[in-house]
């Protein structure tokens, strides 16, 4: 159940469609993105992706579910790609997702990946 | 007639005596292009001490302790004649208790020193503040400094225990208490705290410590509101259940500044907002700390008491976050000459005190720059004033524009610098006469001939 949840927000996120993600957050749900940077709602994410990537889509590769009485912890691990607005290619950056469900929403959503790193690496 | 100097020369050893030019410049304050003092003396033990209070004492020559000089109102500064009597060479740390959490150390222990040397036995000194490598325990005694974690340890007095100090006619008063309940009599230590060294000089001192916090959560955050600025402090104060270790504000106008003025300084949050807030809880469980900062940061950022948030990964994030508050030292460069305040009032009020002061500030001067940041949580603010010049006149309109409006507030001229000579024309906007009057009562009777530190706090 938590599971499909996340799956399905991931999804929504993917297509843009954030009516629909939305309704997978709680409303007193907490993001928190690469750089510590907390981003109060959906369309604050997607005004702050617009300053980072021209776009960038993940490919799943697996979904591990930690559950303790009526709440589960979801951590996706997978890599993305994409394009940076500098116009560098974003390719195999490794990303976890880790999502806590409460009462059938998503409570907190923490985001790690290398993208930091793998700029630096061009850079060298 | 015999030299003072030769007398000193029977007392200590002459290496540690520097007569007139040859007193490093490090020694003779603020008015360093005025006058030299007389001479400047090192000693290096409380009986060293007290033979020279003995001997100026008799001679009535004026005496001027000494730390590290990092005091920002001119209490160690000196006048042609004087004695400097510097305590950094009372730089023994005698003993780290874990059990009984104290420090004892010579009052010329530099804190950061004392600092890492408690740290290794997993405590801390509840006293930090920018300038721990040069600030001296006695000197932050002697001025009850503030900094960074009042709000959660108070000012440097609640974690003095005892001291022993020396008098002006040379009595050592050895009160090195260790225990933290002691009510036997009056508390004679609290004679010695932030008296700027007018009442005696502190050679030695018990330091109370606390268990070393495991974690820190750090984060910056952006407001657009006085009204939530207050709300969020309430709430974080409230909720960290009394972790909160630092809540420093700045208003957008340093913000502003810092970043134009020092661009390799990595800034977290873009320039719109009207506050931003260095907050910091301390705690003992990494994991569950951070989970809970992280949520009240939520609630906060979800409840609009705050706009923006971002919070340190690790403790490099940590000290990029810090450097915004603390190493600004260029900046204020760049701005200089510059005029420094730092005042105290309720915190409900700081909101029209920055913005009257801004606006007496546009209205007396064409051009001029005022930035204001600090210690919100303390009721405690800094003010760095540019307008162009630092002639004695500009000085005066700014300091009464500033102090005119704490006076009319009823706050303080000096939340925690101390007064020196560059705030004793003022002392009268704070304090009433009776209590200025019983400050000098005090200072003649430990003092009749008025040998330690005159002219300091009040003529
Ligand atoms: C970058 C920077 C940041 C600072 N931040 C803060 C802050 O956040 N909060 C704050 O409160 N202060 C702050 N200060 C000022 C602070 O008051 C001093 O740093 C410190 O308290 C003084 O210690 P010192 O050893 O340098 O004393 P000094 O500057 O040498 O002396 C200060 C006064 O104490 C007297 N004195 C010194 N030693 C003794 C002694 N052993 N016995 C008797 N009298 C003595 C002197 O006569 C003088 O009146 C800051 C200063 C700097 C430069």
């Amino acid at each position: 159940m938590s599971l499909e949840i996340v799956k399905s927000f991931l999804n929504a996120v993917e297509n843009r469609d954030l009516i629909q993600a939305k309704k997978y957050l709680s409303p007193s749900s907490i993001m928190i993105f690469p750089g510590g940077k907390f981003i109060k709602d959906l369309d604050s994410l997607a005004e702050w992706s617009k300053t980072r990537y021209k776009f960038v889509k993940k490919t799943f590769s697996t979904f591990d579910e930690i559950k303790e009485g009526n709440k589960s912890t979801i951590y996706s691990i997978g890599i993305l790609d994409g394009i940076m607005n500098d116009g560098k290619e974003i390719k195999n950056v490794r990303y976890i997702d880790r999502f806590v469900i409460e009462n059938a929403k998503i409570v907190n959503m923490q985001v790690w990946n290398d993208l930091a790193e793998s700029i630096l690496v061009d850079k060298e | 007639m015999t030299d003072i100097v030769d007398i000193f020369k029977t007392i200590i050893e002459p290496n540690r005596i520097k007569v007139g030019d040859k007193i490093p410049i490090k020694y003779l304050g603020k008015n360093k292009s005025l006058s030299r003092a007389e001479c400047l003396l090192r000693p290096v033990n409380s009986e060293e001490v007290s033979s020279i209070l003995k001997v100026c004492n008799d001679n009535k020559r004026i005496v001027v302790a000494q730390g590290g000089m990092s005091g920002l109102v001119g209490g160690g500064d000196t006048n042609s004649g004087d004695i400097i009597v510097s305590l950094e060479l009372l730089n023994t740390i005698y003993e780290i208790d874990p059990v009984d959490r104290v420090l004892i150390a010579g009052a010329g222990v530099i804190l950061q020193h004392a600092q890492e040397k408690v740290d290794e036995i997993d405590c801390m000194l509840p006293v930090d503040l920018g300038a721990r490598g040069s600030a001296t325990l006695g000197g932050l005694i002697s001025t009850n400094a503030g900094g960074n974690r009042v709000i959660r340890y108070g000012m440097t007095r609640y974690s003095v225990l005892g001291l022993e100090a020396v008098t002006a006619n040379g009595e050592i008063i050895s009160s090195m208490n260790r225990m933290i309940k002691n009510n036997a009599g009056y508390d004679l230590k609290q004679l010695f705290i932030g008296s700027e060294g007018s009442l005696g000089i502190i050679t030695k001192c018990v330091i109370k410590l606390y268990p070393k916090p495991n974690s820190f959560s750090t984060a910056f955050v952006g407001i657009d509101n006085f009204d939530s600025l207050k709300e969020f402090l309430t709430y974080t104060d409230k909720e960290l259940s009394g972790g909160l270790g630092a809540f420093e504000v700045m208003w957008s106008d340093y913000y502003d500044c810092v970043k134009s003025n020092y661009p390799s300084m990595q800034m977290p949050l873009t320039s719109k907002y009207k506050y931003y807030v260095l907050i910091e809880m301390l705690g003992s469980d990494p994991i569950k700390d951070q989970e809970k900062f992280t949520d009240a940061l939520g609630f906060a950022l979800n409840n609009k008491l705050i706009e923006d948030v971002v919070i340190a990964k690790s403790d490099t994030d940590r000290k990029k976050l810090w450097a915004i508050r603390e190493d600004v030292y260029e900046v204020f460069k760049k701005l200089s000459p510059i005029f420094t305040y730092d005042v105290s009032m309720p915190i409900k009020d700081m909101e029209f005190f920055a913005d009257e002061t801004k606006k007496k500030m546009g209205s007396m001067f064409k051009d001029s720059t005022t930035l204001i940041f600090g210690h919100l949580g303390d009721g405690n603010l800094h003010l760095v004033v540019s307008v162009g010049d630092d002639h004695d006149e500009s000085h005066r309109k700014v300091n009464n524009i500033i102090y005119g409006i704490i006076s009319d507030l009823g706050g303080s001229i000096s939340a925690e610098h101390g007064i020196g000579t560059e705030k004793k024309d003022y002392l009268k906007m704070t304090r009433n006469k009776q209590e200025i009057d019983l400050m000098k009562t005090l200072k003649r009777s430990l003092d009749p001939n008025s040998i330690l530190n005159p002219g300091k706090i009040f003529d």
